[in-house]
């Protein structure tokens, strides 16, 4: 009993106190309640923090192996905390601005990141599905916060429509390999999945490619992306900075579990539909980035790309079982929501200037307004890049190393050539930046501190992380490690 | 130590510059800073060439830490004969190019000067580094300040010239990535699991009686073909070329020179480097493809150049065509080819160096490279006049300047492999003498007829400065390039032997390999005439030695084994 508590003893912290903050912030009259609920949301997603790391080194499994407390659950899910308190911290200010004082936001995003580290910690398909949910339901909400902005509003019924699609597809695929194998477990599903009869038969087939286009859905691999740009374009800048980090990270921790655990020996149909989405993706979702000059749009179909990069990492696991496939899409995914998180977080201290939108073009002469914001954007796209020496690089570093140990070089070889494409229309906000003069003096930024230190933070954490991966990569290591022996 | 200190202290000079504004000093001093940094870096360079021990072999200055444990990444620094004179070189152009860009550069001045000395940083860590991945981090950093200095400071077309350099290089050095992980992993594989990135660590793994290097044969192959990729856009070797001209055509001053004289040995260092040492087997194999595109980059690159208007894209072209000679010297694969190389690419430097510096004083002066604006210089400018005849003369190889040593080495190395590709590169000289003087002629001599041209003024004192060390140079490695050979001595020898070492264990004495099977031929050697080359030579005398009615030179150096290992390659069939 008492292991089962501890194995979920942070999303059960974390759940209870947004309940806290919820009833804090129903009772509070203070004047700055915006600020208030923030900053307690804050200290749940800090307390909550602390509670993972104190359980760090911990390989548990709790409620008859359904949840998983292991160091990579863990690191997944303190990735997924940074990234809720990084969106607190961005919105608080642009939620002022955009003149939607509604606190609810905060409670919307702890919720969801309790749904995310269910998810990353799920040793069960039942499971993995109810932390997708929660996960889901209050970011519908949230893309929709703009409810006086048409596009918002489209933004929320289209993630709401889709994700509806998504949980389905995913919902079926799972009763039917449950009707296949009579078991949802992963550990039992690896077993019974080994035998002949069960992994040639038809229904497990439909279930698991069911499955397969659930996750595309949900990370918006290609062609299930349709719906990401529109998204992320509408829905509140501090909003789409979350939803293309921490879902992320969330839907790939289940996917690598999936993998790993319960069917690591189905290696044929998988494997390249996977390797296939992998390559679609980081092709088409590079080369539709060129054209794109709404910022949003554009780190939205580059995200799709990292999505592609990610999931090469996966498929070298899957071909090749061994430490080195999760661990590198574990570091990536640090890494990419690091750097991902200070791009939107650039953009909001553009947005933040009176009139000042979205579009590529006010981004000119920033370098010479505001050079250290310039800086670090500049930092946060050649990361996103993959140039050394930032984190970005060595994190594809891994990823494509682990295609090649596994065997596939043509992965690793569309995997670098997507990078060299991208290159292009990162290049393109740099010469905007620092190559086009301005054409009229812009107003100043008028940012709050958070914003700006969010941002500093994380354009350090970019420049360190490529200098000093070491510790780093060690951590991932160890997380990895118990994965592979369950 | 000192290596780490070279790699890291343009970096104080960049934060330097960064803070000016809190120290409030104005923006003036950017450029002052910037020379005082790269002044003391060239200074702390100096003791490099005078401590280095000639005679030892390996490197030198070693620094190793761990950096990323968990792939055996380090930090491993070291130089070698090679590497040190490109280290020093290095320091002394980005001296060269701070002190260049006074006059040139009134924009954004503190932005420009950070961007050179990062430059700088990434030059010479990429030198200096002995680790496969420390290298790729150091060659990609030098990527983006290079893409501002055009992108920000360039020419009309700067975004486009930036943009098509930085993708040409990007496009190269992902490739060489995975070139560098397939060796990383085969390496891995093949030792049972140790990871390294370090390159001394890879050649000391043992060749096995059969001679199977850790690649084996078809890795090696295509290992080598995606470096290739990487170096020679670098190079860069035709036909990967096209960046080269729109990037020095656009960009400014400093960027040429430092472009020229610095970027692009890069490539040719790094094959010389990381390519014939982990790949010798595949060097050798495609020696013949790469001999073969050195020599229509010569051939190619002379011609264009001599269609050219501009004198930029002249002297661009002309690149193209010198570095063709150097690459042409390494895939020689023997001493004289590689020390050739090696020296050639140091004169190329120096030289072409100091003739994007000399249209750049034009430049200022009347903001107009084209050729035809110009005529009858010589009478304004007796002095400008003067130092462009010198870069000129060292530029084609004329005796006595640097130039002639190198081609004169390089033609000597590929001597031995083809009289007919000696023969071509030798018209590549030929045709060089024609482009550089021709451009001479229009520029300087004739009527003085154009208006403009009436009022221009000879250089000033720190533009003659920004010259005087190149031409120096230029004078002493032409007359008296003896301690240049002997630092570079053993590093060829290594670089050869090893070459040769790996490819006779696995090939068994040459018997495959058309570049010696053509030197026979070519030859008509008999046992007998070998023999007396494969007698190791003992005095210190210049010589020439008749073998089958052809002159082989041999430079005078101490030591006297100059044609030990040309000899005893070229006579591995007759053994």
């Amino acid at each position: 009993m008492a292991q089962n508590l501890i194995v979920v003893l942070p999303e059960l912290v974390l759940a209870l106190l947004s309940v806290v903050v919820l009833l804090i912030d129903i009772f509070s009259e203070s004047r700055s309640r915006l600020r208030q609920t923030a900053g307690l949301a804050m200290m749940a997603v800090v307390l909550t923090l602390a509670v993972c790391i104190a359980l760090w080194g911990k390989n548990l499994s709790g409620y008859n192996g359904i949840v998983r407390l292991d160091s990579m659950g863990l690191l997944l899910s303190m990735v997924c905390l940074v990234s809720a308190g990084a969106t607190i911290l961005l919105a608080s200010d642009y939620l002022r601005q955009i003149g939607s004082e509604k606190t609810e936001f905060f409670l919307l995003i702890l919720l969801s990141t309790v749904g995310m580290m269910v998810m990353v910690k799920a040793g069960e398909l039942l499971t993995l599905f109810i932390g997708l949910e929660t996960l889901s339901i209050p970011l519908y909400v949230l893309a929709g916060f703009r409810r006086q902005e048409p596009r918002s509003q489209e933004a929320a019924l289209k993630y709401f429509l889709m994700g509806a699609f998504a949980s389905g597809f995913l919902l079926y695929g799972i009763a039917l390999t449950y009707a296949a194998t009579g078991t949802t477990i992963f550990s039992e599903l690896r077993h019974s999945t080994s035998t002949e009869a069960i992994a040639g038969s038809p229904i497990l087939l439909a279930g698991l490619g069911l499955m397969l286009v659930g996750f595309a859905f949900k990370l918006a691999l290609v062609p299930f992306h349709m719906w990401a740009p529109d998204v992320y374009e509408g829905s509140p800048t501090p909003v789409t900075a979350f939803m293309s980090t921490g879902v992320k990270v969330a839907a790939f921790g289940a996917l690598v579990r999936l993998l790993g655990g319960g069917l690591a020996s189905l290696q044929e149909g998988w494997g390249t539909a996977l390797w296939m989405l992998a390559a679609l993706s980081i092709l088409f979702g590079n080369i539709l980035a060129l054209k794109q000059n709404n910022l949003k749009r554009l780190l939205a179909y580059s995200s799709i790309a990292h999505a592609g990069y990610i999931l090469v990492g996966v498929v070298a696991y899957h071909s090749l079982p061994t430490a080195f496939g999760p661990w590198a899409v574990s570091y990536y995914l640090a890494a990419y929501v690091v750097m991902n998180l200070g791009a939107f977080g650039v953009l909001i201290l553009v947005q933040s200037r009176p009139g000042g939108a979205e579009k590529l073009e006010d981004l000119r002469g920033l370098s010479q307004s505001h050079p250290l914001v310039a800086l670090c954007m500049t930092f946060f796209l050649l990361s996103l890049a993959g140039m050394p020496p930032f984190w970005g690089f060595v994190a594809k570093f891994y990823v494509f190393g682990a295609a090649i140990q596994a065997g596939r070089y043509y992965l690793a070889i569309i995997g670098v050539l997507g990078s060299l494409i991208s290159i292009f229309y990162y290049l393109r906000i740099i010469v905007e930046m620092y190559m086009s003069e301005p054409t009229e003096p812009e107003p100043k930024l008028s940012s709050s501190l958070a914003v700006r230190v969010t941002v500093g933070a994380a354009a350090l954490l970019t420049l360190l992380g490529g200098l000093f991966s070491s510790g780093l990569a060690d951590a991932a290591r160890d997380a990895i490690r118990m994965l592979i022996t369950p | 130590m000192l290596l780490t200190f070279l790699i890291f202290f343009p970096l104080v000079g960049v934060a330097a510059i960064a803070l000016m504004p809190t120290f409030g000093l104005d923006k003036s001093y950017a450029k002052w800073l910037a020379t005082l940094t790269a002044g003391i870096e060239l200074l702390c360079s100096v003791p490099l060439w005078i401590g280095f021990d000639a005679g030892a072999t390996g490197f030198q200055w070693e620094t190793k830490v761990a950096w990323i444990e968990s792939f055996g990444i380090e930090y491993h620094i070291g130089v070698d004969g090679l590497s040190m004179v490109l280290v020093i070189l290095t320091a002394l152009l980005s001296l060269i190019s701070i002190y260049c860009s006074f006059s040139g550069i009134t924009e954004r001045e503190r932005e420009f000067y950070a961007f050179l000395l990062l430059l700088e940083t990434g030059m010479i860590g990429a030198f200096v580094s002995l680790d496969l991945f420390l290298f790729y981090v150091f060659w990609e950093v030098m990527l983006v300040p290079m893409y501002f200095l055009i992108g920000v400071w360039g020419g009309e077309q700067k975004l486009y010239a930036a943009i098509k350099f930085f993708l040409y290089t990007l496009f190269g050095s992902v490739l060489m990535l995975i070139g560098i992980l397939l060796i990383y992993f085969h390496y891995k594989e093949a030792s049972g699991g140790l990871s390294t990135f370090d390159l001394v660590k890879l050649m000391q793994f043992p060749l096995s009686a059969q001679g199977d290097f850790f690649l084996g044969k078809s890795t090696q192959w295509w290992a080598f073909l995606l470096l290739f990729v990487g170096f020679a856009i670098k190079v860069p070797m035709v036909p990967f070329h096209t960046w080269l001209p729109d990037a020095h055509v656009q960009a400014p001053t400093a960027g040429s020179v430092i472009l020229a004289g610095v970027l692009l040995k890069m490539g040719a260092y790094a094959f010389l480097r990381f390519s014939l040492p982990l790949l010798p087997e595949a060097s050798i194999a495609w020696a013949p493809f790469l001999m073969t595109l050195s020599l229509v980059a010569i051939i190619y690159g002379a011609l264009v150049a001599m269609m050219q208007s501009d004198m930029k894209k002249l002297i661009a072209y002309s690149s193209v065509s010198h570095m063709g000679f150097v690459t042409a010297g390494i895939f020689a694969l023997n001493y004289e080819g590689i020390a050739g190389g090696t020296i050639q690419m140091v004169n190329h430097g120096l030289s072409t160096g100091a003739l994007f510096l000399i249209v750049g004083l034009i430049y200022e002066r009347r903001h107009t490279k084209a050729i035809a604006d110009f005529g009858g210089l010589s009478a304004k400018m007796p002095v400008y006049a003067m130092l462009f005849l010198i870069a000129t003369l060292s530029s084609i190889g004329m005796p006595g300047l640097n130039g002639f040593i190198g081609e004169f080495t390089i033609l000597l190395g590929i001597f031995q492999v083809s009289k007919v590709w000696a023969a071509i590169a030798a018209l590549g000289i030929i045709m060089g003498a024609a482009y550089m003087l021709w451009l001479y002629q229009r520029v300087m001599f004739g009527p003085c007829d154009k208006p403009e041209n009436q009022a221009l003024k000879d250089l000033d004192l720190r533009e003659i400065l920004t010259l005087a060390p190149l031409i120096v140079l230029m004078f002493w490695i032409g007359l008296y390039p003896k301690p240049l050979f002997e630092k570079l001595d053993t590093s060829t020898r290594a670089t050869v032997e090893w070459v040769r070492k790996a490819n006779e264990a696995s090939y068994g004495a040459y018997t495959n390999y058309k570049h010696r099977t053509s030197l026979q031929q070519s030859h008509g050697v008999a046992g007998k005439e070998e023999g007396s080359l494969l007698a190791p030579e003992s005095a210190a005398v210049s010589r020439s030695d008749r073998v089958s009615g052809q002159v082989v030179w041999s430079l005078p150096r101490e030591g006297g084994d100059w044609d030990r290992h040309s000899a005893s390659v070229g006579g591995g069939e007759s053994r």
